[in-house]
């Protein structure tokens, strides 16, 4: 049984990064009311307790200023308002749990749109949040992918592989040094 | 331990070692001392000890009355602690019943020993022991000092089968084990879970001793109450002329002929008991006495016989034997094929048997100055860390050496010609790995298998 319901096509969420504005970027309560519009014009039924956490971000909270590199939040926003996720059914509660996490889903927290690595880890990451999958992809290939692009795991991958070398090295050392013969008395020979 | 007191603990005499030996009682220490410096004591080459603290002691007699719970209630927790804590086993396909996970083979530990470490266990309290085995992967072996002591349990238990309670036989020295070797690692230590009776490991070699016959006055002298060794060491000690009897003869590491079991059963009138045994896995069957084969020991060892493709072989049929459990929680064995061949029976009262066990068939090689243990062998090639080897004498005396991966053949060579002397001839080659069990040592040579 699917659990991802079909999305967009990737091509076009690549073609939609690839334009996004080069204008000052939404702060403070622009910010907000954007996202308040973005997510009722996805799930109409959108209440206002749902999307009140979105009003603690600190970037709703500060006085606008118009500097600074599109982060992932704006481009995951601006990602989302295109016109083809107003087809599908999305639940406002997915939309805000995606947006509230994601400063933290990718390692750098203002990727390079002219980046198709970056891209492609974006979108993907904004569609599993919101348990969609690219069009013509199975739920596989679609969690399959999104492992192989993600920076995130990648680093969560070198991390671990590096935290499980560190202890073989621990361990290595230490039966190295205790391999000298003189372990501790055992009464037979095997 | 400061550098400076390390130095001094290793010059302390065995009696005063209180590093090796922790708790070393007045009584412990006197035993000891008594064997040491015995008029026909052997020259000790080492110094070892039990190394267990007074938590240790205690852990270990609370494990002694949990061996003999039978049952099953600790596979559960042992399959869980494999999941969760071992890096090798981690991702292991865990949704499929465990008799369906993969199997593993020592040539996996040799390789990748630091990945069935659990993930709970402290690096620093390590110990290791090292292993050649029948199937030519050497093995370092993950261990601590409370494993070593629990061979206790299992020893004690398979010498009950026998009518001998250990705990209460009368005496100072509890175990000679003997060694029949050019070179051997020898020492004399206690063993505070029996009586403070002191253990004595020896090499028969008359080199290691103050005169041939010495060695013979020295068991009388020390009246061992066990005799521990393999079957060539224990062919060597019917050899010495001395009347002490032991209570009881264990045979381990290689495959005990009955024709030898009954030469010592004769001489010594006690139990001469074969011990099925593996650094991997402790003591894992011995013969009880009963003509059934050797029982299986451990109650949280899984013993399985599995045919070429990870099956149970059936009822009665001869496959390979393969482990899940065990006592050592730095080795987690999971579905760990030995390479070695029996099949399993059970009587009407639930005990369970290894029949038709192939093991380590004894051999010793000719060398020009006499004859070699294959133990000497392990030591020779130690030092070349070669991953896996096969070492034939042929009839005509000429050595063939078969290794696998790279290898310094002009050092190999030298090596050999000077443990076999100039005009032996040796010839080295790649090991191929084709048979499902290799014979680490091999003979046509006259007499390799006799002794």
């Amino acid at each position: 049984m699917s659990n991802l319901q079909p999305g967009p096509n990737m091509r076009r969420l690549h073609q939609r990064l690839l334009a996004y504005p080069d204008s000052p970027a939404p702060q403070g309560p622009d910010l907000l009311a954007l996202m308040h519009d973005l997510i009722y014009r996805l799930d109409p039924k959108v209440t206002g307790a749902v999307l009140a956490p979105l009003s603690q971000l600190p970037q709703c909270q500060a006085e606008p200023t118009y500097a600074g590199q599109p982060n992932v939040r704006l481009l995951m926003l601006w990602l989302l308002a295109d016109d083809a996720f107003e087809e599908l059914v999305l639940h406002a509660e997915a939309l805000v749990s995606l947006i509230l996490s994601a400063d933290s889903l990718m390692a750098s927290s203002c990727p390079e749109i002219q980046d198709e690595d970056q891209r492609e880890e974006l979108i993907r990451l904004a569609l599993n949040g919101l348990r969609l999958k690219p069009e013509d992809e199975t739920d596989h290939q679609a969690r399959d992918r999104l492992l192989m692009v993600s920076s995130s795991e990648r680093a969560r991958v070198v991390a671990a592989s590096r935290a499980a070398e560190e202890r073989a090295e621990a361990i290595r050392q230490a039966l190295a040094e205790k391999r000298a013969r003189e372990a501790a008395d055992k009464y037979t020979r095997e | 331990m400061s550098a400076a007191k390390t130095r001094l603990q290793a010059n302390l005499a065995p009696w005063l070692d209180t590093e090796r030996l922790p708790g070393l009682s007045g009584r412990a220490a006197r035993r000891l001392r008594r064997c040491v410096e015995h008029v026909d004591a052997p020259h000790f080459t080492g110094r070892s000890g039990h190394r267990l603290t007074a938590e240790d002691l205690r852990q270990l007699l609370a494990d002694k009355a949990a061996y003999q719970q039978a049952g099953s209630s600790w596979l559960a927790p042992f399959l869980t602690r494999c999941r969760q804590q071992v890096p090798f086993y981690r991702n292991y396909p865990w949704h499929v019943s465990w008799q369906d996970l993969p199997c593993t083979q020592r040539s996996d530990l040799s390789r990748h020993i630091t990945a069935f470490v659990p993930d709970d266990i402290e690096p620093a309290h390590l110990i290791a022991y090292e292993t050649s085995g029948t199937t030519g992967h050497p093995l370092t072996v993950p261990s601590l000092p409370l494993v070593a002591a629990r061979y206790h349990c299992f020893h004690e238990r398979i010498l009950g089968w026998h009518g001998i309670d250990l705990p209460s036989l009368k005496g100072d020295t509890g175990v000679m084990l003997v060694g029949d070797q050019q070179r051997c690692f020898t020492y004399a230590s206690v063993l505070p879970y029996w009586d403070d009776k002191v253990l004595l490991k020896t090499n028969l070699n008359p080199a290691d001793w103050p005169e041939p016959d010495a060695r013979g006055r020295y068991i009388d002298a020390c009246k061992p109450l066990l005799i521990t060794g393999d079957p060539r060491s224990l062919s060597t000690l019917l050899s010495l002329e001395f009347k002490h009897k032991p209570a009881a003869i264990l045979s381990t590491s290689m495959t005990l002929l009955q024709g030898l079991k009954d030469r010592l059963a004769h001489r010594f009138g006690c139990p001469v008991i074969n011990l099925y045994s593996m650094n991997e896995a402790g003591p894992i069957a011995a013969d009880d006495g009963s003509g059934l084969g050797l029982r299986l020991v451990q109650s949280t060892l899984q013993v399985d016989i599995l045919d070429g493709q990870n099956r149970p072989s059936g009822h009665q049929v001869r496959g390979e034997i393969t482990l899940t459990g065990g006592f050592n929680p730095c080795l987690p064995l999971l579905r760990y094929r030995t390479g070695d061949y029996a099949c399993l029976v059970e009587d009407e009262h639930g005990r369970r048997y290894l029949q038709q066990l192939d093991g380590r068939p004894p051999v010793r090689y000719k060398a020009a100055a006499g004859w070699l243990n294959n133990v000497d062998i392990t030591h020779l090639l130690q030092p070349f860390g070669l991953a896996q080897y096969q070492l034939h004498q042929e009839q005509s005396g000429a050595l063939s050496l078969q290794v696998e991966g790279e290898v310094n053949e002009a050092a190999l060579k030298q090596v050999l010609s000077q443990a076999f002397g100039a005009g032996c001839r040796v010839r080295i080659g790649q090991y191929r790995g084709a048979a499902d069990k290799l014979i680490q040592y091999t003979s046509d040579y006259p007499g390799a298998h006799d002794g």
